[in-house]
């Protein structure tokens, strides 16, 4: 039996997860751009780009007195802006504190030393589990609303395009998943991606929008290049992008930038453990992020004094 | 005043060094001075204020882990944070707290007052009176001093001077301290101050009376920076050794026409002064070689005691070899005249060794008792072996037809007096060198006023660190009591890991020029710190070192471009034909 490997290294999150044949969506449509067979786009002029990404991290865990938990949490996010002017941070990034609390629970602000931690009450949360899996959401909304500020240019989202609650994505937007957690395609439309060689994309399809997002979608599948490919399985390169539907040959254009800008900002496996998907201006957006959240341990620390001096 | 960076919090802060965040936009560059300013914890003590010295400056792309993240940070593919960050050495503290300053603290560049405070310039007064001696220009653009107190004598004296010869520039930089010291008006006393200059190599300081034609009006707007004006030394006496060729008395210079006094001793100075041990370089070499040197000096001092030369007369010898060759020389009284060097030494030979052609197997020599000093026959052979080879180097320099005529920088009339010995032998350069130290150094012993500069080259070679000799003596006497007494040396050499330690150490200035970068690890350049050890090795034309003792940094200086001419096609010769100068040059 001949093994390859997973480009990602395994401490992260495993990209391909779908193990077993799990059915694909319902009402996806394929016959937007016929017919159904690799493209490969010419190369393009880069528009101005901006890069959008968060962060986040459970500073602690406390408790009331009646044993009720919640969850001291680090949020930030970040765009960057690349023109004629080179690359670098557009504006400060966001940090936000937030503490999440199931709702009903009794707690209020704290506020220790420099941070302040607001309160956020969820709802529908049954145990500690589920109010970590929320610390995303409150993560890719913050991450919205600073999209939703940046003037001009396409903007390139870290990871699929997030409805946040009364917000409307912006025009120029493209999102992309990195984990193929969910199958899309039908079977006889999937075989498309053991085809698709380095910096082609598959034909534009559309997403209905479904409970958990109430947003139609184009999107398209795309190879990136991965370099040394041999030790490599077939599927450790791909990347779905998507883009809000509407106007079906801006999506194609976009889908055909696409394939040159994420190609050439991908990363490349000697230098970061999600190569190639995690690309290379996001990498470093997030070093900065780090920096800007402070050291977990010195926030804990200051946590510990704050809370018991 | 806008800060130019901040003392940065990822390195430690100490209270004698500490490193500074530059801002964007703000530079600050090797050797810039800065200070920073915080607040003393104990609120009544107010602000402390720390000077420095930045000594490294370093850039790098933060959080960039890889190398070739500069690559994509080229193609714009990858966000960079570029950091800039000045190492600063603490130079002075006010008030005298050892604090760190806290990460944070605004740095500024000092500039004016704050300079001078971080370079001690307040401190330069002695009786109100300013000592402040201009030494080269900083890399700001500040003038640099030197505290004249550390050179004249009064709290320190000497200058040392290293570097690889063509490149350190060490002969003009001395030259350049010479002038100011003379044109600066900082001492008091420069009328009655003089200079000994030997000319070691070339003819380079046989222009130093004259204009340099070469000189651009940005040399001189950093003359008038200094506070000098741009012109040549004004009073110098050039003094060169006489051709070899017997009987001559024209100076040995090939550039310079006119205005050269040749100099050499009579053979009753030589007497007299004692100047024979000045022939012997390897008096340590055999164990009474020493002491028989010393004997017959003395003998030669009694002999010529109540003569007045140039001629020596002795009565106990005829000199066959001079009767054969030229005829009678005998005076009416029946003595012999020593006209020159050469039968001079035959005159020692016979009464050493005793007449020649006498029995080949005797064991005791048959010289004179009071001259040989018991000594056995192969410490006088070997005497006057060593005495014999040199007649070739010095017979020109010491010599019994003319009378003898020395240079005195002391009793000249001009300040500065340049002594030619490039042209000479090795042996001939020690005894030229040895002779003229010995007799300002006894002069000055004996109280003469006024302070004395002695510019000499190639220390090396006088006062080697290994070797014994009796210039090195006189070396030595000079760089330990000397400072006393107002002889101040002007020390220069390629390597002082090669020149007597005391001499070096004594000195108060210590400059470096481009030095050998094996020479630059040796111990004696630790007064610098590691970085400008490393510096050392790649100091351009014009860039010197300069240590002085208030200051714990080294200064890093240039200095300008010689107003006075250091070779013959520099000089300006409009200028040249003066009246004035065709007076002093004909002797008018």
């Amino acid at each position: 039996m001949r093994l390859r490997l997973e480009a990602w290294n395994p401490d992260y999150a495993l990209p391909q997860v779908g193990l077993d044949d799990s059915s694909s969506v319902d009402g996806v449509v394929t016959d937007l751009e016929p017919p159904w067979q690799p493209l490969e786009p010419p190369a393009q002029e880069w528009p101005v780009l901006y890069f959008v990404d968060g962060r986040q991290r459970i500073d602690a865990v406390v408790a009331n007195e009646h044993g009720q938990r919640a969850l001291l949490v680090t949020l930030a996010a970040g765009a960057l802006v690349r023109d004629d002017a080179g690359i670098r941070l557009a504006g400060e990034p966001r940090v936000e504190r937030v503490l999440l609390y199931p709702d009903g629970h009794e707690f209020g602000p704290v506020e220790i030393g420099p941070f302040y931690y607001r309160p956020v009450a969820l709802k529908g949360i049954h145990d500690l589990r589920m109010l970590a899996a929320k610390v995303n959401e409150q993560m890719r909304t913050l991450e919205a609303r600073l999209a939703q500020e940046l003037q001009g240019g396409l903007v390139v989202l870290d990871g699929p395009i997030f409805v946040a609650p009364g917000l409307l994505p912006r025009p120029g937007v493209i999102g992309y998943a990195k984990t193929m957690w969910q199958r899309y395609l039908p079977p006889a439309e999937e075989r498309i991606l053991s085809l698709l060689a380095p910096c082609q994309r598959t034909p534009v399809f559309r997403i209905p929008q479904n409970a958990r997002r109430p947003l139609e979608l184009y999107s398209w599948y795309m190879r990136l290049p991965l370099n040394p490919t041999a030790p490599f399985h077939s599927g450790a390169a791909l990347l779905r992008v998507e883009t809000p539907a509407g106007d079906l040959e801006h999506a194609r254009a976009l889908a055909d930038l696409s394939v040159g800008l994420l190609c050439g900002m991908a990363s490349s496996p000697s230098r970061d453990p999600r190569a190639p998907q995690n690309l290379i201006p996001v990498g470093g957006l997030e070093l900065w992020l780090g920096r800007h959240m402070g050291q977990a341990e010195v926030v804990r620390r200051r946590i510990l004094q704050g809370l018991f001096s | 005043m806008k800060p130019c960076g901040m003392v940065l919090g990822s390195r430690e802060a100490g209270a004698l060094d500490f490193w500074v965040a530059v801002e964007e936009g703000q530079y600050l560059r090797l050797d810039d001075l800065v200070y920073v300013e915080f607040q003393h914890p104990d609120p009544l003590k107010g602000q402390v204020r720390y000077y420095g010295m930045v000594d490294q400056v370093l850039k790098l792309y933060e959080g960039s882990q890889f190398d070739t993240d500069v690559f994509l940070a080229n193609r714009q593919l990858l966000p960079i944070s570029l950091s800039y960050a000045a190492h600063v050495k603490v130079t002075r503290l006010d008030p005298e707290e050892y604090l760190p300053p806290d990460p944070g603290c605004p740095v500024y560049v000092a500039r004016e007052r704050d300079l001078e405070m971080a370079l001690y310039y307040d401190k330069m007064t002695s009786e109100g009176q300013s000592t402040r001696l201009p030494a080269g220009i900083l890399k700001n653009g500040e003038v640099a001093y030197l505290n004249l107190e550390f050179l004249n004598g009064v709290k320190g004296g000497h200058v040392n001077i290293s570097g690889i010869s063509g490149v350190a520039t060490k002969t003009s930089y001395a030259t350049f301290l010479l002038y100011s010291l003379f044109e600066s008006g900082v001492m008091k006393d420069s009328l009655n101050a003089k200079a000994l200059v030997f000319n070691v190599k070339g003819e380079d300081l046989f222009f130093l009376d004259k204009p340099n034609k070469g000189l651009k009006a940005e040399d001189r707007d950093k003359y008038t920076a200094l506070g000098l004006p741009a012109g040549p030394f004004r009073s110098v006496a050039f003094r060169a050794p006489p051709k070899p060729t017997p009987g001559d008395v024209v100076p040995d210079v090939e550039s310079r026409k006119g205005g050269v006094l040749p100099f050499y001793w009579d053979l009753v100075q030589f007497c007299k002064g004692g100047l024979l041990p000045y022939l012997f370089t390897d008096r340590g070499s055999m164990t009474n070689l020493g002491f028989l040197i010393d004997q017959v000096t003395e003998r030669l001092r009694k002999l010529a005691a109540d003569q007045r030369g140039p001629a020596l007369q002795v009565e106990d010898w005829q000199d066959q070899q001079s009767l054969d060759d030229a005829g009678v020389t005998f005076d009416s009284l029946g003595k012999m005249r020593l006209s020159s060097f050469g039968q001079l030494v035959r005159y020692i030979e016979f009464k050493l060794l005793g007449p020649e052609g006498g029995e080949e197997d005797e064991k005791r020599p048959k010289g004179d008792p009071r001259w040989t000093a018991r000594q056995a026959t192969g410490t006088l052979e070997a005497f006057v072996r060593r005495l014999r080879a040199s007649v070739q180097n010095v017979e020109f320099l010491i010599r019994g037809d003319k009378k003898g005529n020395p240079p005195d920088p002391l009793a000249a009339q001009e300040q500065v007096s340049v002594v030619g010995i490039n042209r000479l032998s090795a042996q001939a350069q020690m005894f030229v060198v040895g002779s003229i130290l010995r007799e300002v150094f006894e002069k000055k012993s004996a109280g003469r006023p006024g302070a004395v500069f002695i510019v000499l080259d190639e220390l090396n070679k006088y006062a080697p660190r290994e070797d014994e000799s009796p210039i090195k003596d006189i070396l030595l006497d000079i760089a330990e009591r000397g400072r006393s007494l107002g002889v101040i040396l002007i020390g220069a050499q390629q390597t002082a890991s090669e020149v007597e330690r005391r001499v070096v150490g004594n000195a108060a200035i210590r400059v470096v020029g481009r030095l050998d970068a094996a020479e630059a690890e040796r111990p004696e350049y630790r007064f610098m710190p590691a970085s400008f050890r490393d510096r050392a090795v790649i100091l351009p034309q014009g860039t010197m070192i300069v240590q002085q003792p208030e200051l714990p940094v080294p200064l890093p200086l240039n200095f300008p471009y010689p107003a006075w001419a250091t070779k013959a096609s520099e000089q300006n010769l409009e200028a040249e034909i003066s009246t004035e100068a065709l007076e002093r040059d004909l002797g008018l």
